[in-house]
């Protein structure tokens, strides 16, 4: 299958400020259409700071600052001009701990559609039927579709927000820590559900669980903090050389678990 | 297995465990005595007020009492209708003049803390919430009242409204904080604005609290009698229904009918209370008793209507 | 120091490898002295011990087992694990081998030797002195040393060479002697392998300090040699 851009986002001498401390320091690499990429490193190093810049949520902080460039199949998002709301269409956001709406199932998949327009009765069913159902949760929930969301059991919840991330179409899933907060049943249903749907989307998550990222991911990248706390990406690879024979020696350390 | 040696720090509380436990025991018992004690001493009171209100109003309550309007001294019967009409009418137009602006108020100070309005708006709730009511009265009256010529329900509920102002916006605001950010983010990362997001997220998610900041406004003012001195007057012949069906005699449009329900003076229960019980009749005295009757079991009646809404609304989340 | 449990469990590890290298050693000299003394009793001895060999390794090997499910292996970690794994295998094989010596000796029972010993003990010290050498460069993750090991396979194939033609010569003078002249050859032929063997666990120390796997050539991998 021919992909019209083999990176779907590039990332070139990123820096987020927040005031004057600087979060993030020079980062570039390059994500891989269709691959899921995993981004790890020790807390505070920045993984959700750069994260949280491929759909300009830092942009909610008020006194960031973003320069550089983040490219979209070409395009820098943030740009003078760009249409904010159609970036975060196109890229779309899994949170830490599961956030789904004071609404039913069927109208928490509904909200990002409606916000676009669709109000046809059958489209919405349609969508909610089809994000339900890539999210591997359809069969649990299409009898009880007008419960509310927050009926359901924490590993549902999560995949109930997958889906509403989904239901828009999105290019790019950003996954912040999406398991964490869940049991370990939960949690492996959710990287299957990964695997499943990463033909048709590109993945970033950040975890700070090695074993996921090693499990899941195609690609890694590893950050860490430098000596004005700024974090830097220190090493990008094929997660399969990062986890047997990483080249940076703070890669080792942290993989093994050597680091304090 | 060894036999665990005795530690030091088990030799050294060894010294006194017998006395230490004694005394332990003997404080904890007090303690919950104490609780115990102060307890009762906050909850009497309540009790006492309910029983003596029931007992003493329960006396002159009937039928009657709820739809009729008042006689003149001297005939049976009579009621307390014109006053209860006249708090429902009042407190709607409260609602009216305070909802609305306070929650959206309270939207603005708790997205916006830190701008110029957001602070000024904080200063003016906590300075307004210490007014005294009767002030507030006083305040209604020099700008509506005056110019206007005559007393009326209008400024009755404009007076009422401005006394639940502060409660509202502050409850609702608190409430706004208590919504969790990762619902606000959610809703961001779909791609959805500000105000799309506080309306259709947030406030859902908020309306239960709101819901008791409107209660808890209700209930302080509703019992208020001060700002409705001035504003109101007082209207012993006061009947919607008697509007109404004069209205629809003399074909006036709704908009007219309207009008002479609010733009007159009207009654209210703790008005009529405080004018009752002040009288030289025993007759109304006794009726005095009856209306504070009347007015707890209406301000019973808002508490558990809207706590079963909440119930409702919460099992209803809960699936 | 993070991780101080385990780095106890990877030393005891490899405490164990050495005393597993140390049996093994032990019974190649020992199985090759007995053969020269023509000691039976001795080369038994050879056959019990080879019992508490495997043993050893398939201790080891579980101990390796629970550390990798337990302690999530990676990067060094993981090769060094995965690594000593194939490590006491390859310890086991050349136990088998001076086994296999112990039993030829036992096999040829009352006939005497076909020549007076000389290149084959010389063979044995040689391979032993490699095993020993290769084991302490594994402990101590010494590149240098693991890199230049191999390279003495070629006097272990040497000499080798020289057994096989002696004994040709034997075998060509006097027919019946094909027997004796057999295992003896066979003999060699084992301590020619334990050498090979040891080559393997240079290549692996070399893998667990790189990460690289690659065959450190030895003159018997350049054709038309040997």
């Amino acid at each position: 299958m021919e992909t019209i851009n083999a990176n779907k986002v590039e990332v070139k001498g990123l820096s987020v400020r927040y005031g004057k401390f600087r979060a993030l320091a020079e980062i570039n690499f390059a994500v891989r259409t269709n691959k899921i990429t995993a981004i790890i490193g020790p807390s505070g190093c920045g993984k959700s700071t750069l994260l949280r810049s491929f759909n300009r949520m830092n942009d909610l902080t008020a006194n960031a600052r973003v320069t550089g460039e983040i490219l979209l199949d070409g395009q820098d998002i943030n740009a003078k001009g760009v249409d904010i709301v159609d970036v975060r269409r196109r890229v779309g956001m899994v949170f830490q701990r599961p956030n789904p709406f004071p609404k039913s199932i069927h109208d928490n998949v509904t909200y990002g559609p409606r916000l676009y327009g669709i109000r046809n009765r059958s489209d919405l069913d349609e969508i909610v039927e089809k994000s339900l159902r890539q999210a591997a949760l359809w069969d649990e929930v299409k009898d009880k579709l007008h419960q509310s969301g927050l009926s359901l059991s924490g590993g549902q919840q999560q995949r109930l927000c997958i889906a509403r991330a989904l239901a828009v179409e999105p290019e790019v899933i950003l996954m912040d820590e999406p398991a964490s907060a869940l049991d370990p049943i939960s949690t492996l249903k959710i990287e299957e559900l990964m695997h499943d749907i990463v033909r048709d989307y590109t993945i970033i998550i950040v975890t700070h669980n090695m074993q996921q990222a090693a499990r899941v991911s195609d690609f890694t990248a590893m950050m860490m903090i430098d000596d004005q706390r700024a974090g830097r990406m220190i090493e990008f690879n094929d997660t399969n050389v990062i986890f047997t024979n990483p080249k940076d020696k703070r890669t080792e350390d942290y993989v093994t678990g050597r680091f304090g | 297995m060894t036999i665990p040696s005795v530690t030091r720090f088990q030799q050294m509380i060894a010294r006194n465990k017998d006395a230490v436990r004694g005394r332990r025991r003997f404080v904890n018992s007090f303690m919950l005595f104490l609780a115990g004690l102060m307890t009762l001493a906050a909850v009497i009171p309540l009790f006492w007020i309910v029983g003596y209100v029931i007992y003493k109003g329960g006396q002159y309550i009937n039928l009657d009492f709820f739809i009729h309007t008042a006689r003149p001294m001297g005939m049976t019967g009579g009621g307390v209708l014109h006053a209860i009409e006249g708090t429902l009418v009042i407190t709607f137009l409260a609602a009216v003049f305070s909802i609305p602006p306070g929650v959206l108020a309270a939207f603005y100070a708790a997205r916006s803390p830190n701008t110029p309005l957001g602070i000024a708006l904080r200063f003016g709730t906590d300075v307004l919430s210490g007014v005294p009511s009767i002030v507030i009265g006083l305040f209604v009256y020099a700008i509506m009242v005056v110019p206007m010529g005559h007393y009326s329900g209008l400024a009755g509920g404009v007076a009422m409204g401005i006394l639940m102002l502060p409660t509202i916006i502050r409850t609702t605001e608190e409430m706004l904080k208590l919504v969790p950010h990762t619902l606000r983010e959610g809703s961001l990362a779909l791609g959805a604005a500000e105000w799309k997001t506080s309306l259709s997220v947030l406030f859902p998610s908020a309306l239960n609290g709101i819901i008791t900041g409107f209660l808890l406004a209700i209930a302080r003012a509703s019992g208020e009698t001060a700002p409705l001195l001035f504003t109101v007057l007082g209207n012993e012949r006061y009947d919607i229904g008697a509007i109404i069906r004069n209205g629809a005699v003399q074909k006036q449009n709704i908009f007219q009918i309207l009008g002479h329900i609010v733009n007159q003076p009207v009654d209210s229960l703790p008005l009529t209370l405080w004018k009752y019980a002040q009288q030289p009749y025993p007759e109304r005295v006794a009726q005095s008793w009856a209306v504070a009757l009347v007015l707890m079991i209406f301000v019973l009646l808002v508490n558990i209507l809207a706590r079963l809404w909440i119930e409702t609304r919460k099992r209803r989340m809960q699936g | 120091m993070l991780r101080k449990t385990f780095e106890t469990e990877i030393k005891q590890v490899k405490d164990e490898v050495l005393l597993l290298g140390s049996m093994v050693e032990q019974a190649i000299i020992g199985s090759v002295e007995s053969l020269k003394k023509r000691d039976l009793k001795a080369s038994g001895q050879i056959l019990e011990n080879d019992k508490a060999i495997n043993k050893k390794r398939f201790e080891i090997e579980n101990q390796l087992m629970i550390l990798i499910a337990t302690q999530q292996p990676m990067a060094h970690d993981l090769r060094l694990l995965a690594s000593t794994m194939e490590i006491i295998s390859e310890l086991e094989r050349m136990g088998d081998y001076a086994k296999g010596i112990a039993n030829i000796n036992l096999r040829m029972g009352d006939q005497p030797l076909l020549k007076p010993l000389i290149d084959i003990p010389r063979m044995a010290q040689l391979g032993a002195d490699m095993l020993h050498r290769s084991l302490t460069a594994f402990i101590n993750e010494d590149l240098d040393t693991a890199r230049a090991i191999p390279s003495e396979d070629d006097e272990v194939d040497g000499l080798y060479n020289q057994v096989y033609h002696e004994l040709m010569m034997y075998v060509i003078q006097d027919p019946k002697t094909i027997e004796r002249a057999n295992w003896l050859l066979w003999v060699a032929h084992n301590l020619e392998r334990v050498a090979d063997r040891v080559t393997n666990i240079c290549e692996r120390t070399v893998f667990i300090a790189t990460g690289e796997m690659t065959e450190i050539p030895s003159s018997s991998d350049m054709p038309g040699k040997s």
